[in-house]
This record gives structure tokens, sequence and C-alpha cells, in this order.
């Protein structure tokens, strides 16, 4: 098995980290950085729990391998509150009881975080297309949509302030 | 304090990526687990050589069912409480002895260094099978010269059993009118996002093993995992983590991958880990039950059910795993829904197929039975040509009959069904949808109105457990909890908490109970047999936690401030009866005079024991085992009261059928829920959205498609459908509070009560077509492709 040596920042930390070619990133992430809040729900790229921004980018991180990070500059879920403070959407979330068994989660958010830099002040509809690539079990959507809807506002008006 | 929307204190560790699951766990030293799987429904294996896995390095051992067969106790079964054995058990390892009986079934496990080496290694094992002929259909399974799953069974039916209460034969000849229908209720999962999990750590010092998994019930099947390891139960502890990627059921049944993980960990001493991938799960984890029925309904001219006969064939999979076969009795808890007929006649099979084994799923055993009478109280409403709305009216248990026994001994505990249908009505406008429905028509195009009614019970008394073998007499619905309050004032539960939000729910009714703040109550993630109390029925299943373990906290509670009280008594000097409790402190009733804080009397109930009034234990801590006072057991003619609570629930939607593509759009979707009290109105309004989405998906998607050799078709999520944002519309929640008379504060468990989605949608789209043609859905999942044919069938006539 061949190994790679890559360079990679992970929510602002530089890594250097040796691994063989094969390594999933998601898997990278989790083991050897030890982000667990990435996680894995099909491996396949359908449910989107392993969603992480590349690059400023929503990817699904269990469809590349680690070594297309070199380089790379990523931000995972653990990158989302600062100084113990959350960000809007993770306080929408709870507000609005956006998740229940909390699995997809992460995911959703930074999938959430990228859809509301492309399209700041979205519809329902636009959400629901908007995330159409993460699966949740639990909530039916419902408060999730809600959620991210008031996020952007909360958002927007940050912005303007 | 109950009945506020509290935001869940679970949310900030999972929304920041701190939750704690069990791919997340890691112990020093542990290797990795990978299972090699059958690609043959149904083939004798002719010759197995491990030996090359154990050539790719990193590789620490491989084991066959053989291994298994030698050193383990075959998998449990409820017959083993009756000191019997179930008729196949003797074959049932957690990896295959000699025959694999449905694809995706485990034939070795390797363990390695990490999951990718073992994979690797799990390639190498060489196995030779010989294909024996398949049978995936249950009632072609039940014919005389059908391949048999198990030889020596001598037939592929599991068990049979048959059930009458009420006057079933004078009813029927009393009837008007006899509708008949065979339905079909299809095979789906709610697959929740995170899989099946194990972490095993032997330690033969003392013969003891600590298995980490994402269980739902480790207490029912503690005694069982020790059964088949041969460790004595006492040194068997498990531990739920505090975070389960959903469950929904499909994690409550007596896994064999437990075992399998335990046993692996014993033979090579070291921490084992496996964790289930997506492909694993779709193909061979467990499903939910698929079900033939072929069923008749009495009524009368004027639209009262006078009863109902039912055949029932339950297609089980290769194997049965506890709580199976419970799927086939579960609809026992209520046999004739929300309606007042007593007469009732069940026969049941529960039959081996070369599928994979089923399991609970939201709505077990419920969901079937409440498609099989929303659509026939349709049939009836068709062949009355009444409004299926009214006969529903017609039929319900009213309420001032409650509390209400069934004729099965089902003690209904409250409800106001017309009340839940008439505001699900002005909650949909139902009026003005059947003005747009009339103009559509006018236009060509399809709208459908549908409503259904359905009881949710909540919390299975195993009584139930005695409907397939008659010996086995068990009550057990309860739940335990432990309260200590510390010398500082703050309040520590123990109880089990399996996500849901019970950590929150809890803590509110810690807080409520003696009067303190929210934030004072910590509530222990996760569960631990060897901290945590449990009764016999302890888990999160059958919608039972919030009903149950209410219960239990509100009786500790009550131990503890009776005792806080008479601490209080004997340090004043005074009677008990002049004290009581309230907002954290013992104090003169009325409140105007002395008062004591619970920190201090905890506190010297601590430290100061000799200052306690005689009979007076130190400590300020209580354990309480709550079991449902109205669970009994079951008696000779089988009836007996299987649930705790009777939810009910009304589900009302419009939609409109686009005729070219079969597609339909939901409009607008409204359930009216009743579930008595609610603790948290937040979580209970995200339980019901889950349910109703769930069966949505396997409604309008999802289906486990097998092929006649038995080969599951769509084993990945990319063609398994799972519903998306896209597919599940805005669902608009009321409810209708009718406390229970019996329970804890009045609460009745829910969650479970989307059962009749699929009978929703087929009520909707027959309606919606019927300018077209009457059709009769019989099936349960409406695809586009299912509408578009009878489009086709209607068009030509």
């Amino acid at each position: 098995m061949t190994r790679h040596i890559i360079t990679v920042t992970v929510n602002g930390t530089l890594y250097t980290r040796e691994m063989d070619a094969r390594k999933l990133l998601s898997d990278f992430i989790r083991e050897d950085l030890g982000l667990t809040g990435t996680h894995l729900g099909c491996e396949h790229g359908q449910c989107g729990t392993c969603t992480i921004l590349f690059n400023g980018v929503s990817m699904k991180s269990c469809l590349l391998l680690a070594t297309q990070a070199d380089g790379a500059k990523i931000m995972t879920v653990e990158g989302l509150a600062k100084d113990g403070v959350l960000h809007p959407l993770q306080e929408s979330f709870w507000e609005h009881h956006g998740l229940q068994c909390g699995f997809c989660t992460p995911g959703m958010l930074m999938n959430a975080l990228y859809f509301l830099t492309v399209n700041p002040r979205p519809t329902d509809l636009e959400i629901r297309r908007g995330i159409a690539g993460n699966l949740c079990r639990c909530t039916g959507y419902v408060n999730i949509v809600k959620a991210i809807k008031a996020a952007a506002e909360k958002m927007a008006q940050n912005k303007g302030a | 304090m109950i009945g506020e929307r509290i935001k869940r204190r679970e949310d900030p560790r999972l929304l920041t990526g701190k939750g704690q699951y069990m791919a997340d766990l890691v112990i020093h030293g542990m290797l990795h687990a990978a299972l090699l799987r059958s690609p043959h429904a149904h083939a004798r294996i002719k010759r197995i050589d491990p030996s090359g896995a154990l050539k790719v390095p990193g590789a620490v051992a491989v084991f066959t069912g053989a291994d298994l067969k030698q050193h383990l106790e075959p998998l449990a079964s409820w017959y083993n409480f009756a000191g019997k054995q179930a008729p196949t058990q003797p074959h049932d390892y957690p990896l295959a002895v000699s025959k694999v009986r449905y694809m995706g079934e485990p034939v070795a496990v390797v363990v390695a260094s990490d999951r990718y080496v073992a994979e690797d290694a799990m390639e190498q094992i060489e196995v030779e099978y010989e294909p024996l002929p398949v049978v995936v259909d249950a009632e072609e399974a039940m014919k005389e010269n059908a391949p048999l799953l198990f030889e020596e069974a001598g037939s592929n039916i599991y068990w049979q059993g048959s059930f009458q209460y009420g006057a079933v034969e004078q009813a029927f000849a009393e009837a008007d009118l006899v509708v008949k229908d065979k339905l079909y209720f299809h095979r789906f999962s709610s697959t929740p996002m995170e899989g099946y999990a194990i972490l095993a750590n032997y330690q033969s010092v003392d013969h003891s093993i600590t298995i980490w998994g994402n269980f739902q019930s480790p207490a029912i099947f503690r005694l069982r995992i020790a059964h088949s390891l041969g460790i004595p139960m006492n040194r068997v502890r498990l531990i739920t983590p505090p975070d389960i990627g959903g469950g929904f059921g499909l994690k409550m049944p007596l896994h064999p991958w437990a075992i399998l993980v335990a046993f692996v960990s014993m033979k090579v001493m070291r921490p084992v880990k496996w964790v289930e991938d997506r492909l694993e799960h779709q193909a061979a984890s467990h499903h939910g039950s698929e079900q033939t029925s072929y069923v008749e309904f009495a009524a009368k001219k004027d639209g009262t059910i006078l009863g109902l006969r039912a055949k029932i064939i339950h297609n089980a999979g290769a194997y049965v795993h506890m709580p199976e076969p419970l799927g086939m009795v579960e609809w026992s808890h209520i046999p004739q829904g929300c309606y007042r007929f007593r007469n009732v006649a069940m026969e049941c099979y529960s039959v081996l197929t070369n599928k994979c084994p089923v399991a609970p799923n939201r709505g077990y055993g419920r969901m079937q039975h409440q498609f099989l009478i929303e659509r026939m109280m349709d049939r009836v409403a068709q062949e009355l040509k009444m409004d299926p709305v009214d006969l529903r009216l017609k039929n319900f248990i009213r309420p001032e009959e409650f509390p209400y026994e069934s004729t099965n001994g089902a003690l209904y505990d409250s409800g106001q069904y017309a009340a839940c249908v008439h505001k699900a009505q002005e909650t949909l406008d139902w009026e003005r949808w059947k003005k747009e429905q009339a103009k559509a028509r006018e236009q060509g195009r399809y709208i459908g109105l549908g409503l259904v009614s359905i009881m949710d019970p909540g919390v299975t008394n195993m009584a139930m457990v005695g409907l397939f073998d008659k010996s086995l007499k068990m009550s057990t619905t309860g739940e335990a909890a432990s309260l200590t309050i510390d010398p500082s004032g703050t309040i520590t539960v123990l109880t089990g908490s399996w996500g849901q939000g019970h950590e929150t729910t809890c803590a509110q009714v810690v807080a409520y109970e003696f009067g303190i703040p929210f934030e004072d109550v910590y509530v222990v993630p996760g569960i631990d047999t060897a901290t945590h109390p449990v009764a016999g029925s302890s888990g999160t299943y059958a919608s039972r936690f919030a009903a149950m373990a209410s219960g239990a906290l509100q009786g500790a509670a009550a131990e503890l401030k009776e005792k806080m009280i008479r601490i209080a008594a004997h340090l004043w000097r005074t009677d008990a009866e002049k004290l009581e409790f309230s907002e954290g402190k013992v104090r003169e009733k009325g409140g105007a005079g002395k008062f004591m804080p619970l920190a201090q009397l905890a506190a010297l109930a601590t430290y100061s024991p000799a200052k306690l009034p005689p009979g007076v234990k130190p400590g300020m801590e209580s354990t309480f085992i709550y079991n449902y006072p109205k669970a009994n057991e079951m008696d000779d003619s089988g009836r007996a009261n299987f649930a705790a609570t009777y939810a009910n629930v009304v589900h009302a939607v419009a939609l409109e059928v686009n005729p070219h593509t079969g597609q339909y759009e939901i409009l607008k979707y409204v359930v009216v829920h009743d579930a008595g009290t609610l603790i948290n109105p937040l979580i209970a309004d995200g339980q019901v959205h889950g349910a109703v989405a769930h069966s949505l998906g396997a409604a309008m998607l999802e289906e486990f498609i097998y092929n006649d050799e038995g080969q599951l078709l769509n084993g990945s999520w990319v063609d398994y459908l799972c519903p998306k944002a896209t597919d599940i519309p805005d669902i608009e929640v009321e409810h209708i509070v009718t406390p229970s008379p019996f329970t804890a504060y009045g609460v009745k468990g829910m969650g479970e009560g989307s059962g009749p989605v699929p009978a929703l949608l087929a009520q909707a789209l027959e309606d919606a077509l019927s300018p077209l043609k009457q059709f009769r859905i019989t099936w349960s999942r409406h695809t586009p492709e299912k509408v578009l044919s009878m489009l086709r069938e209607a068009r030509a006539g």
C-alpha cells in the first residue's frame, strides 16, 4: 500500500499526517484527527452525514480520498461555534427542535451553512431543495426547514447590522 | 414545568459534533471486525477455508459458524422463558452453520488492526456453496412441497395460532353486508442513519465482559446474551452510549451480532469493535414485517360494524430473533382500533422465507393492523355508499364509555375520537378542499381527500407473549429510576436515557416533583446495567418511555419527599401531617412557618445519620421500579390488558394526482393527536413529524425488493429511496389532551401513531380517481408507477 503525506488545514489548524493511499477523507477526519462530529451514514454519497466545507464548498467527505485534501482548507462541524458561542444556525436548530437523534445534524448544518452563502434569503421550497442531499430519519424535515429559514433571517440581520 | 416547550438539553453536544455514538468509542488495543456474508439466499456451505485471511498482515483471527457451534449456546427465544426450545432454535447462531438462509447472512468474522485490513482479510476466505431452491413468498413457503429452510422442523410455519374474541359467528350471521379483501403490506424499514454497532471487552481474570452497543433494550436481553456466551448474568455488563443515531425499534431485538462480537473478544482476549455499514444494514440487519391478510368485515346496513375475521400471514424472513414472533400478535393491543365492534377472529401464521429476518420497526405489528382496519372501513363505506368519515364517527367508542374494556381485555384509558376528527377536518379546511375538488374535476384535475383514525397503543404488556405460548406468564410493563439528592441540593437521575429527549423530559418531571430549577437536575446520558436500575421490560420501544419513566420518577420522588418530611418532623418535634414538601423544601403547611431546604436535609441524611428518626435509613437516594398498575397476566381465553396507554391519532390529507405521470402532490397534511398530558409539546410535535415522515416514506417510496432467487435488488441508499426534504410536505400538528386516569400525570405513550398513512393515501387516491373509476386499493405502497397503471386501467375502461 502506497503511503502519502498530506498537509491540510482543518478548522484553522494545520495538520501534517501520513496515511495509506486508500484512506477516505471521512475516515481521516474521524480517526486520524479525532474529529468525530463528522459522521458516516452510508459511505456512498447518499446520506450527507459526512458533509464538510472543502475550500468553502459543501462536499461529502466519504466520496473523497484523504490525499485529495492535500493543501485544502476544511471546515467541519467542530469549527462552527466560535469561542463557545454557537453559530446562528446551531442556535436556530436548537430553538426550533431541528434535530432529534443528532446523527445527521453535523452534515445538515455544514450543508445549510454553504447553502446560505449561495442563497442567503431562501424560500421554504428552496431550502428543501438545498438540503435534499442530506437525509434525516427523525424530524420529517419540518423543523429543519423552519430552523434554516429563521437562521437565514438572523444571519442577514447580523450582516446588515 | 410539565407541559412546557423546553429546549432540549441534549442539543448543544449534538450541534457541536460532541455527541458520543458507538462509532466514536475507542478503547486502547481494540481490534476491528468485518463479516463475510453469503451472496446466496439459500445454499449449503460445502466447504469453508478461512486460512487465507490470516495471511493478510494485520489480521489477527478468523472464526466460522463451526467455531460458534462448538463454544456458544444457540440464540435464545421467548420459549426459553418457559423452559422450552423454539422449533428452529438449534440452528440459530450468529454465523451460519452448514447452511445459509438469506442473502447477506454472515458466514465468517475476521478481526484485524483496522477495518480496512479486516475487509482485505475477509476477501481471502474461500467458501464453496451448493445453491438450494429458494422461497421468498410466505404463502408459497406454507405449501407442502415448498423448499424447507429448516428440514428437521418439517415446515416453514414457525408459529400459528387462532384467537377468537366475542361471538364472531353470530356477528357474521346477523350482518347485512360482508366485505372481503386480500390486503398486502409491504416490506420496508425505517433504516436509521446509524447502523448497528458493538464494542466488546472480555476480561479473563474474572470471566466478565462489557458490551457497548446501541441497544434499545439492554435489560431484556442481558439474560439471553449471558445464556449464549456461557457467562453468568452478573458478569455481563451492557452499556448503551449517550447517543444513538436513530433506532426506531430496529435496535431493540436480540441482535446476534452482539453475541458474535462478544465471542470474538473472549477468544482473542482483546477489545473488539464492529460497526455495521450501510450495505450490511440494508441487506441483513433486520427489516420491518411484511404481511398478507385475508379479511372479512361484517356490517349492518346503517354502517354499524359487527366484527372482523382475518387470516394473517406474516413473512418473518429466515430466522426468528426475539422479540419476534411478537410482531404477529402485536395488534392484540387493539384488535378493533378506535371502534366499538366486539367480535374478532384472527388466524395467524408466522412463516419463514429466504429473506432478511424481521424485527420491530416503528408501529411494530400495529401498522399492518391499522392498514387492515382502515382499508376495510373504507371498503364498507364504499359498499354502503356512505361517507367514510361518517362511517368512522358512527362506529367510534364514545367519550362517556371510557375506561373501555375491549373484547380481548384491553383497557382503553380515555379518548375523544370524534373531537379529533372534527378538529382535523377544521384544521385541514375540509369543506374548502371539497369545493376545490369539485372545481378541479370540472377542469379535468384530480384532487383527493383522505381521513383516517387510529389507536396508537403505548407500552407493551409482556403478557402478550402468552398468545404464542400459554405457559409464558408475564406481566411486566414498567421502568426503573433512581434519584439521589446530594448535600449540595442537586439531583442525579439514573434511568434509561436513549435519546428522543429523555434527558430533558426526565429532568422536567423531577424538577416539577421537587419544585427546583430544571438546571439542578442531571440525567446521566445512556444506560449501564452496572449502575442503572432496570425493570423487567426496561427500554425504549413500544412508545413506552414517557408513560413508564414518569411513573418511576414520580414514585422515587414521592419516597424521598416522604423521607424528608419525616426527618423534618423529627427535628422539629412535630407531626409529619403538619408538613409538606414544596418549592425545594419541607415546610409547615401553608408555607408561613418553618422550612428546611432539600440540600440541608440531604446533607443531614448523608453526614449526620445519628440525627435521623428511628427507622429512617441514611442517605438521600431512592430506587423505584414502577410497573403499570393495570398490567395483568393473560387469562386462558387469551385476554389481557396488552398495553398501558391508548393514545389516538387522526390524519387528514388533500392531494392532487398528475394524470400524465401518476405522481401526486400532497397539498395539505394534518395530524390531530391525543396522547394525554404532554411532558414537552416541542418534543411531542417532533415525534409526530418523524412518525409521519417514516410512514409517508413507506407509503410513497420505500420497499425492499427481492427477486425470485432471494436477491435483494435495492440494497443501497441509491436505490432504496428514503424520503428527502423535497418528498415530505409541511405537517401541521394539533393536540387534544385527554389525560389517562391511570398513569403519572395522565401521560400516554406516543410517537408511533402514523400507522395508517398507507391507508390514508389509498383512500385519498381512490377519492381522487373516483370520477374515472371506483378503485379498490389493496396494497400499501403507492408509487407513481402504480398510480399510472391505475390511470391506464381506468382509461382502458
